[in-house]
């Protein structure tokens, strides 16, 4: 069985899935807010901490360092802000969810400008990714430590037509790597989909989705037979 | 897996998919020096239950999942058939890089004032799908 995460891209003269037809059983949705909230969160305690250091006269250094930090967050905050006036969330639409091992099922993702923009063939980057993640304690110590043990990055185009980007793609989970998602106190696996909508200015954008795989084999993997342990040639 | 020889598991099958149970039959006869008048009435039950647990370089994350208890005679003897139901939600079995998960069926013989008794039997817990296909802790080779 192959380890296979493959994408085609979704066209709008009918190659590819039909996107008007297209099954959905359940929408993830990233937005851009959280960047914006994050930001304003640090950047504001920055700004108050700057603003006490220029009244009380305190270490030259110190005030050029915080104000690099701070203007690094106002760029980002600015740069979110600008993003939520351009384009609506990035959504992703599954025909299949939650979704199963050794299943094949196509995504739907989707970007709406909130103006008018250019129609264009866009480049997609898709990065699927499983990882075990675990919390130990060494003495006193809490550490963690993380494992990816699946990855399959790939690339389809999409097209932006009448303000609206859309683009397709098949997403694989393997039965021989991985595990469904486990969710326990100090032992997990995770599985992550990052899509980049990109080498176009207008909508560059990375988002992060959590997947959820249930424990539940794809029907077309039921009749097949598992060696037992040891006698794997 | 340990085992106590006045206390045993059989187990119908040791595989079965999340939501669906084991059937096992449990029995505890009396040792050699609990059939005499002083120790008569000292066993108090049989507790079954089936365990998560988790191995690896994690801390252990364990659950006793579905405990139940057979009913003992004054003699300390018990037998019956219990149904161990694995939750749909439950982790299936897993061999990983950085954990494992890793399922028993305990059986422990509580007894007033004495050394409980333990056994227990390593089964698997597989996909939905997966009973006629696993015969080890997932991923599938």
């Amino acid at each position: 069985m192959g380890s296979v995460f493959y994408a085609r891209a979704m066209s709008q003269n009918g190659s590819g899935t039909d996107t008007a037809n297209f099954p959905t059983a359940h929408v993830l949705t990233d937005n851009d807010s959280k960047y914006l909230f994050g930001c304003a969160g640090i950047g504001l305690p920055i700004i108050v901490l700057l603003f006490i250091l220029a009244v009380s006269g305190g270490s030259t250094v110190f005030t050029v360092i915080m104000t690099l930090v701070g203007l690094v967050f106002v760029a980002v905050f600015v740069a979110s802000a600008m993003e939520l006036q351009k384009w609506g969330p990035t959504e992703v639409h599954f025909a299949q969810w939650p979704l199963q091992l050794g299943s094949t099922t196509p995504a739907r993702v989707v970007r709406v400008a909130k103006r008018a923009v250019p129609n264009a063939s866009i480049e997609t980057e898709f990065d699927i990714e499983c990882e075990e993640w675990v919390r130990y304690t060494v003495g006193t110590d809490t550490r963690t430590d993380e494992r990816t043990v699946y990855e399959r990055e790939s690339t389809v185009t999409g097209d932006l037509v009448n303000n609206r980007f859309e683009a397709i793609v098949d997403i694989h989970i393997p039965a021989n790597v991985g595990a469904p998602t486990i969710d326990l106190a100090n032992n997990k696996v995770k599985w992550t989909l990052e899509i980049e909508i990109g080498e176009v200015s207008t909508i560059s954008k990375t988002a992060d989705f959590d997947l959820i795989v249930a424990a539940e084999l794809d029907p077309s993997l039921h009749n097949i037979q598992d060696t037992p342990r040891g006698d794997q040639s | 897996m340990s085992y106590d020889p006045n206390l045993s598991i059989e187990i119908e099958h040791d595989i079965t998919e999340v939501g669906d149970a084991f059937a096992c039959t449990v029995r505890r006869s009396p040792s050699d020096g609990e059939t005499n008048a002083k120790t008569v009435g000292q066993v108090r039950a049989v507790q079954i239950a089936l365990v998560m647990t988790t191995e690896g370089r994690g801390d252990v994350d364990s659950e006793r999942i579905g405990e139940t208890s057979l009913p003992v005679d004054e003699y300390g003897m018990a037998s019956g058939v219990v149904h161990l139901v694995v939750p749909a939600t439950a982790p299936i079995s897993y061999d990983g890089a950085l954990l494992r998960i890793v399922y028993r069926i305990e059986a422990r013989t509580d007894i007033r004032l004495g050394r409980d008794q333990h056994s227990s039997a390593e089964v698997l817990v597989v996909p939905v799908g997966g009973a006629g296909v696993y015969r080890r802790p997932h991923p599938l080779p």
